[in-house]
């Protein structure tokens, strides 16, 4: 069992920042005439791509372009009908910015009481990652310095932009990576706060705030990956480190806590080399070391020296037992070596480790000796091909060098499913901003901002008060506003006839049911639901059949709600076609119908309802079934 | 650059843009760099570039204040250049386009940038290909381009020609791209190494930019084959895979935008080069390198030559303004087989009878009339109907398969290389350069 850390968060000077990242329903992309949402067709070319590593607008380089420059992938793009053009293939500039997200985007600054610029200029973020064709994503602040009431305080909130959403990685291995494309320029929003103190319960409530604010505008989109978290995380004498993609709300205190363990370590690994005595003028480059294993019985090593791989050692000066150290749950500082080496596509083995599981104890006494590595040092291998063992060694000494001199390094790590993290890439700096030179800057007057401003959806107690109106309990009513089906209530409570709290309660209760038996409720759509309720409102089916249809619909999402019902034999019955059920029904019981007398009726409601359950309503059932009993009479 | 009132508090505080600033605006406060201003956009707002790298517009009335000065422009990565005996020498000449561009404060768009130097940092990877050298000969886009420049250009591959490098890559604008590569085929003559005329799509500013595979191909080709002659080399398909090196005379641009603008038209590709591999395919018959081979440089023109598409409704002053200005040739890009609208049919065409008396006028005045297609693929046959055998009954030269740029650009030299309007007609009716090819399969 590993425990949660326990800080005191104050004492150890936590800082947090929050990104949220929220994808906006717009009917088209930001930059092009593409659908704005992910394609459920297959993909029907590729095209393949290098990026290069270019200055920004001051001349400079970007430390994590160049980084990622030097880990020289191709990447594979896959193309979509209506949801890619020439744009996202970067084969056309883009057109201008999409006026609807602008809109909401500005409305959300508004609603956040920011300064809205008077000029917005779309620049270009450099990523080289691959993940975005042109080599950099188009981003442009809408609004600064804004502010939101979280508890007694107010909370500013640094900036909003309106950014284009990257292309969707399928796969990826050492040499490229594979995206799709049709994720690519869907119009994203991002919240940024600023740094704020308190405790890692706090996050999660201030980005579940924010998320309300942003559902009421009615044009986010929902589903898994449609709102994401980016956290700024720094303890006193720590750094700021940037985790990216922590995928849901209940995730960002454990991230946030373990990130404040992580670098609190980091920062006792620092003071204890200081007190082994460890020096900058300690730390080698490494060395080919593959003669020394040439006769190892190590299956590891063999089957590397097999694939013609070296073997990279060096001497990681006073760090003997260190990388054993645990920096927060299940993460040692020899595992987050390993990620640095991994990068680069090659394995990593260390002294620290059980050298027994790997049948290396005697080679690793060989290795000490003909490196020079004393009691307090620790010794590690790589293994690859010449070039990236090399590469890969070398970062994780320079990596070992910024713990002793630096402790927590400023970088961006990618937050896991079990809430640690794993290192990304160096933190960019300003030098990856660079004007978008292909779309003009767009001047915004007071009238655009005045007509917003006197559009602004309503805020969330009047919306409360309203669901209240509607009918809704008060558990339900908060559920609704915090839930992500927020619109599709608003707007389903408008186009159809059926009582609110039924819509609701199918939204909040009906779907928590589904997801967890495991439907992909994350494929109902709107119209689906609409559909739905419309037909349970001209009685055509019975409310009893919603639940049964969403499983149906869930899996085959691009047939009609009408052919899943028929063929679901969901149809309703009309009341004729009911009378002839239970007249039928009557006249093979007259048997029983004479024994049991009054408990009769419950018995043959049981009989009928096993033929129509779902076709028409139980009370009508109830009401015909008595009815023809008194004929009986 | 920004509005007479903002210059005058910049001035009066000393301010510069690229220095460090604090602006406060109402309530708050912003510090950043004040950048220059594209002229295109709000003149009363100031550009401010944030810490976090945005660039913002701050409007009128504000406060502002220096707090430092320009902060420490990073160095283009700048490339010391080692001579290696066992490579070949490629010589690299500029002459400006997308291949090396970056933003420009006056318009906010993006102009041609970058010196030779810088461009050869920018693409490192060349000098492991062979030993380089470069010359910026112009550092212009393609459209502004005027005829004079194919002259310099001629005469700068020559001078590199001369001194004994074994290949030349000319940096050049898409735009206008294959008008020069068709140009150098007719002026440079028995050139003996490769000269590889390369361009960029997308600015090379962005880290997708097609540029440098565009650049390293070019090299390799130069390098790995013995090929001599004037081609394109672009990318094949929109894929960073390999380049299609084409033929001088035999290529036009496409597309707008797509980076595998360049096709060959009429004719294969010379080779593919490839760009993630090493391969080279050739697909033509070629003439080899022979340095010892000398060159014949051919490059006296005559610009005053005129294009003209014909369209419904093309007036007859079209023509007649050539006359009168005294042009000496025109390639006419007819529709179809080879045509233009000479036949009065009714009252609303009798201005047709106009254009082709006005184009027997031109050629009655000394002028040389050829006729290319708009089809753009296809051969010209001025026999099929009337209308073809009435312009070759005045004169007009039908120019076979050549794409209407290659034939522009042919006539303009044919007159260049005789007065006798006899020799020009001959001249264009030869295959001079493999812009005409004798049998077509497509």
């Amino acid at each position: 069992m590993t425990k949660e850390p326990k800080f005191d968060y104050e004492k150890i000077g936590l800082k947090f920042g929050i990104e949220i990242h929220q994808r906006l329903a717009t009917t088209h992309k930001l930059f092009c005439n593409c659908d704005a949402k992910i394609s459920n067709e297959e993909s029907d070319r590729t095209v393949i791509r290098k990026m290069r590593i270019v200055a920004g607008e001051m001349g400079e380089i970007d430390p994590a372009a160049s980084y990622e420059f030097l880990r020289n992938r191709f990447f594979v793009y896959k193309l979509f009908p209506k949801t890619t053009c020439l744009v996202e293939q970067d084969d056309e500039p883009p057109h201008e910015i999409n006026q609807e997200a602008l809109d909401v985007a500005m409305k959300i600054a508004l609603m956040l009481r920011c300064d809205i610029p008077k000029e917005i200029q779309v620049m270009r973020k450099t990523v080289i990652d691959g993940s975005n064709t042109a080599g950099f994503q188009r981003t442009a602040v809408v609004g600064l310095n804004g502010s939101m009431r979280y508890k007694k305080d107010r909370i500013r909130i640094q900036s909003i932009s309106i950014e284009e959403e990257s292309a969707g990685i399928v796969e990826s291995d050492v040499n490229s990576v594979t995206y799709r494309l049709d994720r690519l320029g869907i119009p994203l929003i991002e919240i940024t706060t600023e740094a704020l103190r308190g405790n890692p319960e706090d996050a999660e409530e201030i980005a579940y705030q924010i998320g309300i604010l942003l559902r009421s505008t009615g044009k986010c989109m929902r589903g898994i990956g449609t709102i994401r978290q980016d956290l700024n995380v720094s303890v006193a004498g720590g750094d700021k480190v940037e985790i990216k993609g922590v995928q849901s709300l209940d995730l960002i205190q454990k991230v946030i806590k373990n990130e404040a363990s992580r670098q609190k370590r980091l920062l006792e690994i620092k003071s204890e080399l200081k007190s082994r005595g460890c020096k900058l003028e300690l730390f080698e480059r490494p060395k080919d070391a593959t003669e020394l294993f040439a006769e190892t019985k190590s299956k590891f090593v063999q089957k590397a020296i097999q694939n013609n791989d070296r073997i990279f050692a060096v001497k990681l000066p006073k760090f003997a037992g260190l990388l054993k150290m645990e920096l927060c749950e299940g993460k040692t500082f020899g595992k987050e070596l390993s990620e640095y080496a991994g990068a680069h596509g090659a394995g990593i083995i260390h002294s620290d480790e059980d050298l027994k599981k790997y049948n290396l104890e005697e080679e690793f006494e060989k290795l000490k000796a003909n490196i020079d590595a004393e009691e307090q040092d620790c010794v590690a291998i790589v293994a690859g091909s010449s070039h990236r063992a090399n590469k890969a060694c070398a970062s994780v000494v320079e990596r070992c060098k910024t713990a002793f001199i630096i402790g927590v390094p400023r970088e961006v790590r990618v937050s896991n499913i079990d809430g640690t993290s794993k290192f990304l890439r160096p933190m960019p700096g300003s030098a990856r901003m660079y004007p978008e030179t292909d779309v003009p800057p767009k001047r915004i007057d007071n009238e655009t901002t005045e007509y917003l401003k006197n559009h602004l959806p309503e805020s969330w107690d009047v919306k409360r008060k309203n669901f209240l109106r509607m009918g809704l309990g008060s558990d339900l009513a908060d559920q609704i506003i915090r839930s992500e089906y927020l619109t599709d209530f608003e707007n389903l409570t408008k186009t159809t006839k059926v009582s609110p709290s039924l819509v609701a309660s199918v939204l909040i209760s009906t779907l928590k049911d589904l997801r967890r038996d495991n439907v992909a409720v994350e494929n109902i759509t709107e119209s689906h639901f609409a559909d739905i309720f419309r037909m349970v409102g001209e009685k055509r089916i019975g409310k009893e059949a919603i639940k049964k249809i969403l499983v149906e619909v869930s899996k085959n999402p691009i047939d009609a709600v009408f052919n899943v019902v028929q063929r679901l034999g969901l149809a309703s019955i009309t009341k004729d076609e009911l009378a002839r059920v239970v007249v039928d029904v009557i006249g093979k019981n007259r048997e029983m119908i004479r024994k049991e007398k009054s408990h009769a009726a419950k018995i043959l409601m049981g009989m009928v309802m096993s033929q129509v359950r779902g076709k028409i309503d139980g009370k009508v059932v109830s009401d015909m079934l008595k009815k023809e009993l008194k004929k009986l009479k | 650059m920004y509005s007479h009132s903002i210059e005058k508090i910049l001035k009066k505080k000393k301010i510069e843009p690229g220095d460090q600033v604090k602006v406060t605006k109402g309530k708050n406060v912003y510090t950043g760099t004040l950048m220059p201003k594209p002229e295109t956009s709000d003149a009363n707002s100031i550009i401010l570039k944030l810490p976090t790298g945005y660039n913002i517009g701050i409007g009128m009335k504000f406060k502002i204040e220096k707090t430092g000065g320009k902060a420490a422009q990073g160095k283009l990565l700048s490339q010391e250049i080692e001579f290696d005996p066992k490579k070949l020498t490629i010589a690299i000449l500029h002459t400006g386009g997308t291949l090396a561009s970056r933003i420009d404060y006056r318009t906010g768009g993006v102009v041609s940038a970058f010196s030779p130097e810088e461009l050869l940092g920018m693409f490192p990877e060349l000098k492991e290909i062979a030993n380089i050298r470069t010359r910026l000969v112009r550092q212009m886009l393609s459209e502004d381009m005027n005829p004079a420049h194919y002259q310099i250009i001629a005469k700068e591959v020559a001078r590199e020609i001369k001194s004994g490098v074994d290949g030349i890559i000319v940096g050049h604008g898409t735009d206008t791209l294959h008008y020069t590569s068709a140009m150098l085929s007719f002026m440079l003559q028995d050139v003996p190494i490769p000269v590889i005329l390369v361009g960029a799509q997308r600015s090379s500013d962005r880290g997708s930019s097609d540029a440098a595979m565009n650049v390293i191909c070019a090299a390799k080709f130069i390098t790995k084959t013995d090929y001599a002659g004037v081609g394109i080399c672009m990318h094949a398909t929109s894929s960073d895979e390999a380049c299609w090196i084409l033929h001088g005379c035999k290529v036009r641009k496409m597309h707008t935008s797509k980076r595998d603008a360049f096709q060959p038209v009429g004719a294969t590709p010379v080779a593919k080069v490839g760009y993630l591999n090493d391969e080279i395919e050739f697909y033509q018959e070629y003439k080899r390198r022979d340095k010892k081979r000398p060159l014949i440089l051919k490059d006296n023109i005559e610009p005053k030559v005129a294009l003209i598409k014909t369209h419904p409704g093309i007036s007859p002053r079209m023509i007649e303004v050539l006359t009168q200005e005294r042009y000496r040739g025109v390639l006419l890009e007819g529709t179809g087989l080879g045509h233009v609208p000479v036949n009065e049919i009714d009252e609303f065409t009798a201005s047709n009878k106009r254009f082709f008396d006005n184009i027997r006028r031109f050629i009655h005045a000394g002028g040389v009339a050829a006729m290319a297609s708009q089809t753009i693929y296809g051969r010209v046959n001025m026999n099929v109907y009337s209308t073809g055998r009435d312009l070759l009954s005045i004169g007009v030269v039908p120019c076979e398969d050549m794409t209407p740029e290659t034939a522009f650009v042919k006539l303009m030299w044919a007159l260049g290389q005789s007065i006798d309007t006899k020799r020009v007609k001959e001249l264009m009716a030869t295959n001079i350069a493999g812009e005409i090819s004798e049998r077509r399969e497509e």
